[in-house]
C-alpha cells in the first residue's frame, strides 16, 4: 500500500500586500489543536476537489505532466 | 450540447464571483521537500511531502514528479545543517526514519505516514497483530499531534523539511509597477514622487515589460504577483496586465492608497484576486502617519471597492501612534465587510528611513502585539494578516515553531518565498531590500531573467544566510521558522546579517548580556 503522505503546511488566502508576505494569525485564536484538525480537512477537499479541477485544466490545456523543477528552475511549474 | 440547467448557472455565476476568470485549475510545484500544491477554493498554499505528491498526481492521472535530490539525501542536508538545539532522536528513532526515507526512495512504502511509525507493518498480522498495530498507531498519531502542537517543542531543521533550501521559485513577486505617486507620505519605503522612477538615463517599466515578467514569473512557477507602487491605479494598462496575469495561470493582487485613480481602477477591480487599501488610522491618526489628511478618500474608496467586491481589506503599517488604536481599525474593517486587515510593521526604507526611531513600535508595543492582535481580532471577528517582519513578535509568546510552521509562518522570506522588482525592473530579496550588487559586467539582475539568478549561489546575499545566524538566534528554537528577523531592520542598525535589534527575544539577550 502506497503511503498517503502528510500536509506539511498551509498558508491560508493571497497576499495583495505588494511589500511582504502576509500570514494569517487568526488560527492562532482557535488553538493549535484547531490547525491540526483544519489540515485533513483541507487534504479533503484538495483529493475531492482536485480530480474535478484538474480534468478541466486538462481538458483546456496540453501542458499536463509532470516536470522536475528542483534541478532547474528553468523547466518551470507542473501546471496542472 | 445539453444546456446546462438553471441551477447550474446559478452555481457558475456564484463561482464567478469568487474565483474571476477561468483560472479554476489548481497548481502543483515540485519542490525539494515534495510539492505545493494551489487551491483557490479554499484559497491556500498547500505544502505536501513527496509520498502526498505522489498520491496527489497519481490521483489526478498526471505523470509522477520527479526530484533531482533522493529524499534520504534530502534527510541528511537537513540533518547536517541542524544545529545544537537539535531534538536528541533515540537509536530506534533514528533507524525507523532510515527504514522510512529507504522505503520512500525505493518506493516500496508500507503505509508509513510519519516518521515515527514502526516498520512493523508489513506482511499479513494477525487479528491481534492488527489490533495492536492499529492501537500503535492511534498512539503514535496522538503522540506525533500532542507534540506538533505543543509550545516550546524544538524546531529543528529536520522536522521542518520546508526550510532545508530555498524553495525552486519564489510563491509570490511583488511588482512596483510604478514609483509615481502624488501622494508624498512622510514614510513612505519606496520614496515614491509624482515623476516616479523616470530619468533622462532610465525610464520605469511599461506594459510590454511586465507582460515578459509575468512570462518569466509563470515559467518558474510563481502562484501569485503583488502589483503595488507608487499608485498603480493610474496606469492605464493595469487591467490589461491583471488579464494576462490570468492567462498565464498566475492571480493577480493589488495594493493600492485609494487616493487616485479610483474610478478606473472600479472598473477593473474584478480582475484582481484580492485588492487591499492603504489605512494607516483613521481620522486623525491617518494624518498622524502619513502626513496629510487622506482618511476621508480612503475611506471613500474602499466603500466603493467593497460595493464592487468582496475581496477587499486594508493595509495597515503599525506605528507608535497608531498602535492604540488597532482595535478601532479592526471594528472598522468589521463594520465595512472587509474581508481582511493586513498589519505591516514599519520599515527604516525609503523616506521611512528618516526619523525611524521615533515612528517605530516601541519594545514594550512589540512585546503586547500579538495579545493585542488576537483579542481584537477574536473580538470583532475578522481577519488578521502580519507580514513576515512580525514573526519574531509573534516567536516571543512561544505558540510552538510548528504551530507556526503549519501556519506557513516565516520570517525573512526575501530572496526565497518571496521577490521584489523596482519600477525599473531591478530584482530584489523583498520590496524593502536594495537591489543585489552588480556582476563583473556590471549589470545588476532583473525580474525578468529571474530563473539565471536564483540558483546562483551567491543570490540575494544575507538574505539566504539566516542558517549562520549570531546568538541569541543561534539557539533559539524558532531559528527555522523566524530566520533571523527582518534583515531590513538589521541592516538599519548597520549589521545585515545581524539578528533582528527589534526582535524582544533578542532585546532581552542582549540587555542581560551586559
Amino acid at each position: 500500500m502506497a503511503r498517503r503522505g502528510k500536509i506539511l503546511a498551509i498558508k491560508w488566502g493571497m497576499n495583495p500586500n505588494s511589500s511582504s508576505l502576509g500570514v494569517d494569525v487568526t488560527f492562532l485564536i482557535a488553538g493549535a489543536a484547531m490547525i491540526a484538525m483544519a489540515t485533513p480537512v483541507v487534504g479533503a477537499l484538495l483529493r475531492i476537489r482536485g480530480q474535478r479541477q484538474v480534468n478541466n485544466a486538462l481538458a483546456s490545456t496540453s501542458r499536463a505532466g509532470a516536470v522536475d523543477n528542483t534541478a532547474d528552475a528553468s523547466s518551470g511549474s507542473n501546471d496542472a | 450540447m445539453r444546456k446546462p440547467s438553471w441551477l447550474q448557472r446559478v452555481l457558475d455565476v456564484a463561482r464567478d464571483q469568487r474565483l474571476p476568470r477561468d483560472a479554476q485549475a489548481l497548481r502543483f510545484r515540485v519542490e525539494q521537500f515534495g510539492a505545493i500544491v494551489q487551491s483557490l477554493n479554499p484559497r491556500a498554499l498547500v505544502f505536501v511531502d513527496r509520498d502526498y505528491a505522489r498520491q496527489w498526481t497519481a490521483r489526478n492521472g498526471l505523470a509522477a514528479p520527479r526530484w533531482a535530490e533522493p529524499e534520504a539525501e534530502a534527510g541528511t542536508r537537513a540533518k547536517t545543517q541542524t544545529r545544537t538545539r537539535t531534538r536528541t532522536r533515540t537509536r530506534a528513532e533514528t533507524q525507523t526514519q532510515t527504514r522510512a526515507e529507504t522505503r520512500a526512495e525505493t518506493g516500496t512504502g508500507t503505509g508509513t505516514e510519519t516518521e515515527t511509525e514502526t516498520p512493523t507493518r508489513t506482511g499479513s498480522p494477525s487479528a491481534t497483530d492488527s489490533l495492536t498495530g492499529i492501537t500503535k498507531r492511534v498512539l503514535q498519531k496522538a503522540r506525533a499531534l500532542v507534540r506538533a502542537v505543543s509550545p516550546g517543542t524544538a524546531a529543528t531543521l529536520d522536522d521542518n523539511p520546508i526550510t532545508v533550501a530555498p524553495l525552486s521559485a519564489p510563491l509570490e513577486a511583488h511588482l512596483q509597477l510604478t514609483n509615481r505617486c502624488n501622494a508624498g507620505c512622510k514614510g513612505c519605503y519606496t520614496g515614491a514622487s509624482p515623476q516616479g522612477d523616470n530619468t533622462s538615463e532610465n525610464r520605469e517599466w511599461q506594459l510590454a515589460q511586465w507582460q515578459r515578467t509575468i512570462d518569466e514569473l509563470a515559467a518558474a512557477g510563481v502562484f501569485h504577483v503583488a502589483l503595488g507602487g507608487g499608485e498603480s491605479a493610474v496606469l492605464p494598462w493595469l487591467g490589461e496586465l491583471a488579464d494576462y496575469c490570468w492567462q498565464r495561470g498566475i492571480v493577480p493582487n493589488l495594493t493600492t492608497s485609494g487616493l487616485d485613480g479610483l474610478p478606473a481602477l472600479l472598473e477593473i477591480a474584478d480582475r484582481f484576486g484580492q485588492i487591499n487599501v492603504s489605512l494607516d488610522g483613521l481620522g486623525d491618526a491617518y494624518a498622524a502617519v502619513r502626513g496629510f489628511d487622506g482618511f476621508a478618500r480612503a475611506d471613500a474608496a474602499i466603500r466603493a471597492l467593497r460595493q464592487r467586491k468582496r475581496e477587499i481589506g486594508i493595509n495597515v503599517v503599525v506605528t507608535r501612534s497608531n498602535f492604540t488604536q488597532l482595535d478601532a481599525i479592526f471594528a472598522y474593517a468589521k463594520k465595512q465587510r472587509l474581508s481582511e486587515v493586513e498589519l505591516l510593521r514599519f520599515k527604516p526604507s525609503g523616506r521611512g528611513a528618516r526619523g525611524y526611531d521615533e515612528v517605530r513600535c516601541t519594545d514594550a508595543q512589540h512585546r503586547l502585539f500579538l495579545p493585542i492582535v488576537l483579542a481584537g481580532a477574536k473580538r470583532h471577528r475578522i481577519r488578521v494578516k502580519v507580514d513576515c517582519s512580525y514573526t519574531p513578535m509573534l516567536a516571543f509568546h512561544d505558540p510552538g515553531p510548528a504551530v507556526l510552521a503549519q501556519l506557513a509562518v516565516f520570517g525573512c522570506t526575501g530572496g526565497d518565498f518571496l521577490i521584489g522588482a523596482k519600477a525599473q525592473g531591478q530584482l530584489t530579496a523583498c520590496s524593502f531590500a536594495a537591489p543585489p550588487p552588480p556582476d563583473n559586467n556590471g549589470a545588476r539582475p532583473r525580474v525578468d531573467e529571474l530563473r539565471s539568478y536564483w540558483n546562483r549561489p551567491d543570490a540575494f546575499g544575507v538574505f539566504r544566510q539566516w542558517r549562520n545566524a549570531d546568538e541569541p538566534c543561534r539557539s533559539c528554537t524558532y531559528l527555522s521558522v523566524c530566520r533571523g528577523g527582518c534583515r531590513v531592520v538589521a541592516a538599519h542598525a548597520g549589521t545585515p546579517a545581524a539578528p533582528d535589534p527589534e526582535c524582544p527575544s533578542v532585546v532581552r539577550f542582549r540587555s542581560s548580556s551586559r
